[in-house]
Protein backbone atom coordinates (compact mmCIF):
# COMPACT_ATOMS: atom_id res chain seq x y z
CA UNK A 1 0.00 0.00 0.00
CA UNK A 2 2.69 2.20 0.57
CA UNK A 3 3.31 2.00 -3.57
CA UNK A 4 -0.21 2.62 -4.00
CA UNK A 5 0.35 5.46 -1.25
CA UNK A 6 3.07 7.45 -3.17
CA UNK A 7 1.16 6.55 -6.39
CA UNK A 8 -1.85 8.24 -4.98
CA UNK A 9 0.15 10.99 -3.63
CA UNK A 10 1.78 11.86 -7.67
CA UNK A 11 -1.81 11.34 -9.42
CA UNK A 12 -3.36 13.85 -6.60
CA UNK A 13 -1.02 16.77 -7.05
CA UNK A 14 -0.93 15.91 -11.21
CA UNK A 15 -4.92 16.64 -10.78
CA UNK A 16 -4.59 19.53 -8.33
CA UNK A 17 -2.08 21.58 -10.34
CA UNK A 18 -4.32 20.76 -13.56
CA UNK A 19 -7.68 20.70 -12.24
CA UNK A 20 -7.76 22.58 -9.42
CA UNK A 21 -6.00 26.10 -10.79
CA UNK A 22 -8.08 25.45 -13.97
CA UNK A 23 -11.12 25.97 -12.09
CA UNK A 24 -10.06 28.29 -10.15
CA UNK A 25 -8.87 30.38 -13.06
CA UNK A 26 -12.13 29.73 -15.26
CA UNK A 27 -14.09 31.30 -12.53
CA UNK A 28 -12.40 34.27 -12.48
CA UNK A 29 -12.11 34.15 -16.29
CA UNK A 30 -15.67 34.13 -16.11
CA UNK A 31 -16.33 36.82 -13.98
CA UNK A 32 -13.66 39.21 -16.33
CA UNK A 33 -15.35 37.93 -19.64
CA UNK A 34 -18.95 39.02 -17.80
CA UNK A 35 -16.84 42.86 -16.81
CA UNK A 36 -16.06 42.78 -20.54
CA UNK A 37 -19.23 42.28 -22.07
CA UNK A 38 -20.63 44.72 -20.32
CA UNK A 39 -18.02 47.08 -21.10
CA UNK A 40 -18.28 46.38 -24.61
CA UNK A 41 -22.03 46.39 -24.45
CA UNK A 42 -21.70 49.94 -22.50
CA UNK A 43 -19.44 50.97 -25.54
CA UNK A 44 -22.03 49.89 -28.08
CA UNK A 45 -24.74 51.58 -26.31
CA UNK A 46 -22.68 54.56 -27.12
CA UNK A 47 -22.72 54.31 -30.67
CA UNK A 48 -26.79 54.36 -30.46
CA UNK A 49 -27.45 50.98 -31.10
CA UNK A 50 -31.46 50.67 -30.19
CA UNK A 51 -31.51 49.99 -26.67
CA UNK A 52 -34.07 46.99 -27.56
CA UNK A 53 -31.59 45.36 -29.88
CA UNK A 54 -28.54 45.80 -27.01
CA UNK A 55 -30.95 44.16 -24.68
CA UNK A 56 -31.72 41.29 -26.62
CA UNK A 57 -28.28 40.73 -26.88
CA UNK A 58 -27.45 40.95 -23.46
CA UNK A 59 -29.98 38.30 -22.78
CA UNK A 60 -28.70 35.75 -25.23
CA UNK A 61 -25.09 36.45 -23.87
CA UNK A 62 -26.19 36.14 -20.51
CA UNK A 63 -28.33 32.84 -20.82
CA UNK A 64 -25.12 31.26 -23.04
CA UNK A 65 -23.00 32.12 -20.27
CA UNK A 66 -25.45 30.62 -17.86
CA UNK A 67 -25.63 27.11 -19.86
CA UNK A 68 -21.56 27.64 -19.70
CA UNK A 69 -21.53 27.51 -16.20
CA UNK A 70 -24.27 24.92 -15.38
CA UNK A 71 -22.62 22.60 -17.85
CA UNK A 72 -18.29 23.53 -16.68
CA UNK A 73 -19.63 22.43 -13.25
CA UNK A 74 -20.98 19.55 -14.31
CA UNK A 75 -17.45 18.31 -15.77
CA UNK A 76 -15.24 19.76 -12.99
CA UNK A 77 -17.26 17.47 -10.86
CA UNK A 78 -15.45 13.81 -12.04
CA UNK A 79 -12.17 15.21 -11.29
CA UNK A 80 -13.21 16.80 -8.48
CA UNK A 81 -14.50 12.92 -7.43
CA UNK A 82 -10.74 11.14 -8.02
CA UNK A 83 -8.71 14.39 -6.30
CA UNK A 84 -10.98 13.57 -2.73
CA UNK A 85 -11.74 9.94 -3.28
CA UNK A 86 -8.41 8.79 -3.77
CA UNK A 87 -7.25 11.44 -0.46
CA UNK A 88 -9.83 9.94 1.01
CA UNK A 89 -8.49 6.62 0.40
CA UNK A 90 -4.92 7.85 1.90
CA UNK A 91 -5.86 9.37 5.01
CA UNK A 92 -8.05 6.34 5.69
CA UNK A 93 -4.96 3.98 5.36
CA UNK A 94 -3.07 2.66 8.33
CA UNK A 95 -1.79 4.85 11.07
CA UNK A 96 1.83 4.51 10.36
CA UNK A 97 1.91 4.48 6.52
CA UNK A 98 2.33 8.32 6.25
CA UNK A 99 4.49 10.33 7.92
CA UNK A 100 2.81 13.61 10.13
CA UNK A 101 4.19 15.91 7.28
CA UNK A 102 2.33 13.76 4.14
CA UNK A 103 -0.35 13.86 6.77
CA UNK A 104 -0.59 17.34 6.73
CA UNK A 105 -0.15 18.02 3.06
CA UNK A 106 -3.15 15.48 2.53
CA UNK A 107 -4.94 17.54 4.96
CA UNK A 108 -4.66 20.93 2.52
CA UNK A 109 -5.42 18.92 -0.40
CA UNK A 110 -8.90 17.71 1.13
CA UNK A 111 -9.55 21.82 2.38
CA UNK A 112 -8.63 22.52 -1.03
CA UNK A 113 -10.95 20.13 -3.37
CA UNK A 114 -13.57 20.79 -0.15
CA UNK A 115 -13.21 24.74 -1.20
CA UNK A 116 -13.08 23.74 -5.09
CA UNK A 117 -16.49 21.93 -4.56
CA UNK A 118 -17.74 24.74 -2.58
CA UNK A 119 -17.12 27.26 -5.84
CA UNK A 120 -18.74 24.32 -8.14
CA UNK A 121 -21.63 24.10 -6.04
CA UNK A 122 -22.30 27.97 -5.77
CA UNK A 123 -21.60 28.69 -9.32
CA UNK A 124 -24.03 26.18 -10.21
CA UNK A 125 -26.67 27.86 -7.77
CA UNK A 126 -26.09 31.05 -8.79
CA UNK A 127 -26.47 29.80 -12.73
CA UNK A 128 -29.62 28.11 -11.67
CA UNK A 129 -31.46 31.20 -10.16
CA UNK A 130 -30.01 33.05 -13.33
CA UNK A 131 -31.78 30.56 -15.25
CA UNK A 132 -35.52 31.21 -13.31
CA UNK A 133 -34.19 27.43 -11.84
CA UNK A 134 -34.92 25.89 -8.29
CA UNK A 135 -37.90 24.73 -9.80
CA UNK A 136 -40.43 25.31 -6.39
CA UNK A 137 -43.22 27.02 -7.38
CA UNK A 138 -43.16 30.49 -5.23
CA UNK A 139 -46.12 30.04 -2.79
CA UNK A 140 -47.17 31.86 0.30
CA UNK A 141 -44.56 31.00 2.80
CA UNK A 142 -43.84 32.94 6.44
CA UNK A 143 -40.68 34.52 6.34
CA UNK A 144 -40.68 33.96 10.09
CA UNK A 145 -40.87 30.43 9.80
CA UNK A 146 -37.80 30.45 7.43
CA UNK A 147 -35.94 32.96 10.10
CA UNK A 148 -36.46 30.41 12.69
CA UNK A 149 -35.44 27.57 10.82
CA UNK A 150 -31.92 29.02 9.92
CA UNK A 151 -31.50 30.14 13.44
CA UNK A 152 -32.01 26.38 14.62
CA UNK A 153 -29.64 25.53 11.85
CA UNK A 154 -26.77 27.84 12.57
CA UNK A 155 -26.85 26.87 16.18
CA UNK A 156 -24.25 24.45 16.71
CA UNK A 157 -21.66 26.51 14.10
CA UNK A 158 -22.30 29.80 16.31
CA UNK A 159 -21.90 27.32 19.69
CA UNK A 160 -18.71 25.80 18.19
CA UNK A 161 -17.07 28.87 17.62
CA UNK A 162 -18.52 30.73 20.53
CA UNK A 163 -20.81 33.58 19.24
CA UNK A 164 -23.58 34.79 20.86
CA UNK A 165 -26.73 34.19 18.32
CA UNK A 166 -29.57 37.10 19.89
CA UNK A 167 -33.22 36.83 17.93
CA UNK A 168 -35.97 38.84 17.66
CA UNK A 169 -38.63 37.22 15.20
CA UNK A 170 -42.09 39.00 15.23
CA UNK A 171 -43.99 36.96 12.96
CA UNK A 172 -46.30 36.04 11.04
CA UNK A 173 -44.31 37.63 7.82
CA UNK A 174 -46.34 35.95 4.79
CA UNK A 175 -44.98 36.89 1.82
CA UNK A 176 -45.00 34.82 -1.79
CA UNK A 177 -41.83 33.49 -2.72
CA UNK A 178 -39.86 30.04 -3.08
CA UNK A 179 -39.17 29.02 0.24
CA UNK A 180 -35.90 26.57 -0.81
CA UNK A 181 -34.08 29.73 -1.97
CA UNK A 182 -34.94 32.19 0.91
CA UNK A 183 -33.51 29.23 3.03
CA UNK A 184 -30.36 29.58 1.31
CA UNK A 185 -30.52 33.43 1.60
CA UNK A 186 -30.80 33.02 5.49
CA UNK A 187 -27.84 29.85 5.51
CA UNK A 188 -25.67 32.61 3.76
CA UNK A 189 -26.18 35.50 5.98
CA UNK A 190 -26.24 33.81 9.59
CA UNK A 191 -23.14 31.81 7.97
CA UNK A 192 -21.53 35.53 7.27
CA UNK A 193 -22.40 36.74 10.29
CA UNK A 194 -20.97 34.02 12.51
CA UNK A 195 -17.76 32.77 10.00
CA UNK A 196 -17.27 36.69 10.35
CA UNK A 197 -17.11 36.98 13.88
CA UNK A 198 -14.42 36.47 16.68
CA UNK A 199 -15.04 34.62 19.64
CA UNK A 200 -17.23 35.81 22.32
CA UNK A 201 -19.27 38.51 19.49
CA UNK A 202 -22.64 38.57 18.68
CA UNK A 203 -25.24 38.19 16.04
CA UNK A 204 -28.26 39.86 16.69
CA UNK A 205 -30.82 38.67 14.41
CA UNK A 206 -34.72 41.08 14.09
CA UNK A 207 -37.62 40.51 12.18
CA UNK A 208 -40.76 42.30 11.97
CA UNK A 209 -43.71 43.69 9.86
CA UNK A 210 -42.97 47.68 8.18
CA UNK A 211 -44.91 49.26 6.21
CA UNK A 212 -46.20 46.23 3.89
CA UNK A 213 -42.91 44.57 3.93
CA UNK A 214 -41.03 41.35 5.68
CA UNK A 215 -37.60 43.40 7.51
CA UNK A 216 -34.74 40.79 8.29
CA UNK A 217 -31.81 42.18 10.13
CA UNK A 218 -28.65 40.03 10.25
CA UNK A 219 -26.20 42.32 12.65
CA UNK A 220 -23.09 40.95 13.88
CA UNK A 221 -19.84 42.71 15.85
CA UNK A 222 -16.91 40.88 13.33
CA UNK A 223 -14.70 42.40 11.51
CA UNK A 224 -16.27 43.86 8.94
CA UNK A 225 -15.85 45.43 5.43
CA UNK A 226 -13.27 48.47 4.55
CA UNK A 227 -15.30 51.43 3.64
CA UNK A 228 -14.11 51.34 -0.31
CA UNK A 229 -15.28 47.93 -0.86
CA UNK A 230 -18.46 47.45 0.30
CA UNK A 231 -20.06 48.70 -3.22
CA UNK A 232 -18.17 45.21 -4.43
CA UNK A 233 -19.71 42.86 -2.55
CA UNK A 234 -23.01 42.05 -4.52
CA UNK A 235 -20.27 41.18 -7.58
CA UNK A 236 -19.47 37.41 -8.40
CA UNK A 237 -16.20 36.24 -6.80
CA UNK A 238 -15.55 39.78 -4.83
CA UNK A 239 -13.63 38.78 -1.63
CA UNK A 240 -13.07 41.67 0.56
CA UNK A 241 -8.87 42.15 1.40
CA UNK A 242 -9.29 41.52 5.15
CA UNK A 243 -10.99 38.31 4.86
CA UNK A 244 -8.78 37.24 2.06
CA UNK A 245 -6.02 38.67 4.57
CA UNK A 246 -7.24 36.66 7.60
CA UNK A 247 -7.72 33.58 5.29
CA UNK A 248 -11.33 33.54 6.06
CA UNK A 249 -12.80 30.59 3.87
CA UNK A 250 -15.20 31.36 1.42
CA UNK A 251 -16.24 31.31 -2.34
CA UNK A 252 -17.58 35.08 -3.07
CA UNK A 253 -20.61 34.29 -4.23
CA UNK A 254 -22.77 33.93 -1.18
CA UNK A 255 -23.93 37.64 -1.14
CA UNK A 256 -24.12 37.44 -5.15
CA UNK A 257 -26.69 34.67 -4.58
CA UNK A 258 -28.39 36.20 -2.15
CA UNK A 259 -28.83 39.37 -3.80
CA UNK A 260 -29.77 37.50 -6.75
CA UNK A 261 -32.43 35.35 -4.59
CA UNK A 262 -33.65 38.62 -2.78
CA UNK A 263 -34.16 40.46 -6.03
CA UNK A 264 -36.54 37.56 -7.88
CA UNK A 265 -38.71 38.18 -4.71
CA UNK A 266 -38.66 42.13 -5.63
CA UNK A 267 -37.00 43.04 -2.69
CA UNK A 268 -33.90 44.42 -1.71
CA UNK A 269 -30.43 43.67 0.16
CA UNK A 270 -28.47 46.49 1.78
CA UNK A 271 -25.38 46.29 3.87
CA UNK A 272 -23.85 48.72 6.70
CA UNK A 273 -20.77 48.28 7.73
CA UNK A 274 -17.49 49.15 9.94
CA UNK A 275 -14.13 47.26 9.56
CA UNK A 276 -13.25 46.04 12.73
CA UNK A 277 -16.52 47.29 14.59
CA UNK A 278 -19.14 44.96 12.37
CA UNK A 279 -21.71 43.99 9.77
CA UNK A 280 -25.56 44.83 9.41
CA UNK A 281 -26.83 43.35 6.37
CA UNK A 282 -30.46 44.22 5.79
CA UNK A 283 -33.41 42.79 3.50
CA UNK A 284 -36.71 44.52 2.82
CA UNK A 285 -39.08 42.02 0.57
CA UNK A 286 -42.54 42.81 -0.17
CA UNK A 287 -45.35 41.33 2.42
CA UNK A 288 -48.80 39.76 1.34
CA UNK A 289 -50.30 41.46 3.86
CA UNK B 1 -18.73 -13.18 -1.29
CA UNK B 2 -21.58 -10.47 -2.63
CA UNK B 3 -20.99 -9.34 -5.96
CA UNK B 4 -20.79 -5.68 -6.62
CA UNK B 5 -20.98 -4.40 -10.68
CA UNK B 6 -19.37 -1.08 -10.84
CA UNK B 7 -19.43 0.73 -14.05
CA UNK B 8 -18.25 4.08 -14.77
CA UNK B 9 -16.31 4.98 -18.19
CA UNK B 10 -13.58 7.14 -15.94
CA UNK B 11 -10.61 4.62 -15.03
CA UNK B 12 -10.08 6.48 -11.98
CA UNK B 13 -13.23 6.54 -10.68
CA UNK B 14 -13.38 2.97 -11.47
CA UNK B 15 -10.34 1.86 -9.79
CA UNK B 16 -11.38 4.09 -6.81
CA UNK B 17 -14.67 2.39 -6.03
CA UNK B 18 -13.42 -0.76 -7.13
CA UNK B 19 -10.63 -0.04 -4.69
CA UNK B 20 -12.86 0.70 -1.25
CA UNK B 21 -15.44 -1.96 -2.25
CA UNK B 22 -13.00 -5.02 -2.23
CA UNK B 23 -11.59 -3.36 0.99
CA UNK B 24 -15.09 -3.96 2.69
CA UNK B 25 -14.97 -7.33 1.31
CA UNK B 26 -17.11 -7.50 -1.15
CA UNK B 27 -16.29 -9.26 -4.82
CA UNK B 28 -15.92 -6.50 -7.73
CA UNK B 29 -16.73 -6.35 -11.24
CA UNK B 30 -15.87 -3.55 -13.18
CA UNK B 31 -16.84 -2.60 -16.24
CA UNK B 32 -16.07 0.61 -18.19
CA UNK B 33 -19.39 1.03 -20.55
CA UNK B 34 -23.20 0.49 -20.72
CA UNK B 35 -23.56 -2.27 -23.04
CA UNK B 36 -20.73 -4.53 -20.84
CA UNK B 37 -22.80 -3.85 -17.86
CA UNK B 38 -26.01 -4.64 -19.34
CA UNK B 39 -24.31 -8.07 -20.20
CA UNK B 40 -22.25 -8.84 -17.01
CA UNK B 41 -25.30 -8.17 -15.08
CA UNK B 42 -26.84 -10.69 -17.20
CA UNK B 43 -24.44 -12.79 -17.21
CA UNK B 44 -22.53 -12.94 -13.78
CA UNK B 45 -26.23 -11.89 -11.66
CA UNK B 46 -24.92 -9.32 -9.23
CA UNK B 47 -26.41 -8.59 -5.78
CA UNK B 48 -25.82 -4.87 -6.61
CA UNK B 49 -24.42 -2.50 -10.08
CA UNK B 50 -23.43 1.30 -9.10
CA UNK B 51 -24.23 2.77 -12.55
CA UNK B 52 -22.45 5.84 -14.01
CA UNK B 53 -25.33 7.56 -15.36
CA UNK B 54 -23.48 9.54 -18.27
CA UNK B 55 -21.34 6.44 -20.09
CA UNK B 56 -21.01 6.41 -24.10
CA UNK B 57 -23.56 4.37 -25.87
CA UNK B 58 -25.61 3.26 -23.36
CA UNK B 59 -25.95 5.81 -20.22
CA UNK B 60 -26.11 4.36 -16.76
CA UNK B 61 -30.25 4.88 -16.97
CA UNK B 62 -30.78 2.64 -20.31
CA UNK B 63 -28.83 0.05 -18.63
CA UNK B 64 -31.36 0.58 -14.88
CA UNK B 65 -34.09 0.74 -17.17
CA UNK B 66 -33.59 -2.44 -19.21
CA UNK B 67 -32.15 -4.11 -16.12
CA UNK B 68 -35.53 -3.89 -14.40
CA UNK B 69 -37.49 -4.71 -17.30
CA UNK B 70 -36.17 -8.33 -17.65
CA UNK B 71 -37.02 -11.19 -14.72
CA UNK B 72 -33.98 -12.27 -13.80
CA UNK B 73 -32.48 -8.65 -12.78
CA UNK B 74 -36.01 -7.17 -12.05
CA UNK B 75 -34.72 -7.10 -8.41
CA UNK B 76 -31.38 -6.39 -8.85
CA UNK B 77 -30.17 -3.51 -5.95
CA UNK B 78 -29.06 -0.26 -8.18
CA UNK B 79 -27.01 2.83 -7.24
CA UNK B 80 -26.66 5.48 -10.25
CA UNK B 81 -23.72 7.58 -9.81
CA UNK B 82 -23.75 11.23 -11.67
CA UNK B 83 -22.20 14.72 -12.11
CA UNK B 84 -25.57 16.13 -12.27
CA UNK B 85 -27.33 17.15 -9.62
CA UNK B 86 -30.17 19.08 -11.30
CA UNK B 87 -33.53 17.80 -9.86
CA UNK B 88 -35.00 16.35 -13.00
CA UNK B 89 -31.53 14.47 -13.06
CA UNK B 90 -32.34 13.20 -10.01
CA UNK B 91 -35.92 12.17 -10.68
CA UNK B 92 -34.53 10.41 -13.87
CA UNK B 93 -33.13 8.05 -12.08
CA UNK B 94 -35.30 7.14 -9.65
CA UNK B 95 -37.90 6.79 -12.56
CA UNK B 96 -35.55 4.35 -14.17
CA UNK B 97 -35.80 2.49 -11.18
CA UNK B 98 -32.38 3.24 -9.47
CA UNK B 99 -32.85 2.44 -5.45
CA UNK B 100 -30.06 5.27 -4.51
CA UNK B 101 -28.74 8.02 -6.25
CA UNK B 102 -25.33 9.32 -5.29
CA UNK B 103 -23.77 12.36 -6.60
CA UNK B 104 -20.17 13.28 -7.77
CA UNK B 105 -18.13 14.24 -5.96
CA UNK B 106 -19.21 11.77 -3.66
CA UNK B 107 -16.63 10.37 -0.47
CA UNK B 108 -15.94 6.06 -1.13
CA UNK B 109 -16.61 5.81 2.73
CA UNK B 110 -20.04 6.72 2.36
CA UNK B 111 -21.14 5.29 -0.91
CA UNK B 112 -19.80 2.07 0.57
CA UNK B 113 -22.13 3.17 4.08
CA UNK B 114 -25.08 3.33 1.44
CA UNK B 115 -24.86 -0.02 -0.24
CA UNK B 116 -24.10 -1.48 3.15
CA UNK B 117 -27.47 -0.10 3.91
CA UNK B 118 -29.25 -0.93 1.08
CA UNK B 119 -27.94 -4.31 1.50
CA UNK B 120 -29.08 -4.79 4.90
CA UNK B 121 -32.64 -3.05 4.42
CA UNK B 122 -33.02 -5.54 1.03
CA UNK B 123 -32.36 -8.46 3.46
CA UNK B 124 -34.07 -7.67 6.17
Amino acid sequence: MRGAAACGAAFVAGLLTGGVVAGVALARTLARIRVECLAKAAAADRSHRSEQELLTRLRALDAAKTDFMATVSHELRTPLTSISGYVELLRDGEPDELSDAQRRMLEVIARNARRLRELIEDILTLSRIENGGFRSEPGEVDFSQIIERALEEIGPAAAKASVGVHAEVRGPLPLRGDGVQLDRVLANLLGNAVKFTPAEGTVTVRALHDNGEAVLEVADTGMGIPEGEQKALFVRFFRATNAIRRAVPGTGLGLAICHKIVDNHGGTIMVDSIENVGTTVTVRIPSVW
Amino acid sequence: MTVVLVADDDADIRDLVAFKLEQAGFEVIAVEDGQTALDQARGRQPTLAVLDVSMPGLSGIDVCRMLRSEPATAGMLIIMLTARVQEQDVEGGFSAGADDYVTKPFSPRELVSRIQSLLSRARA
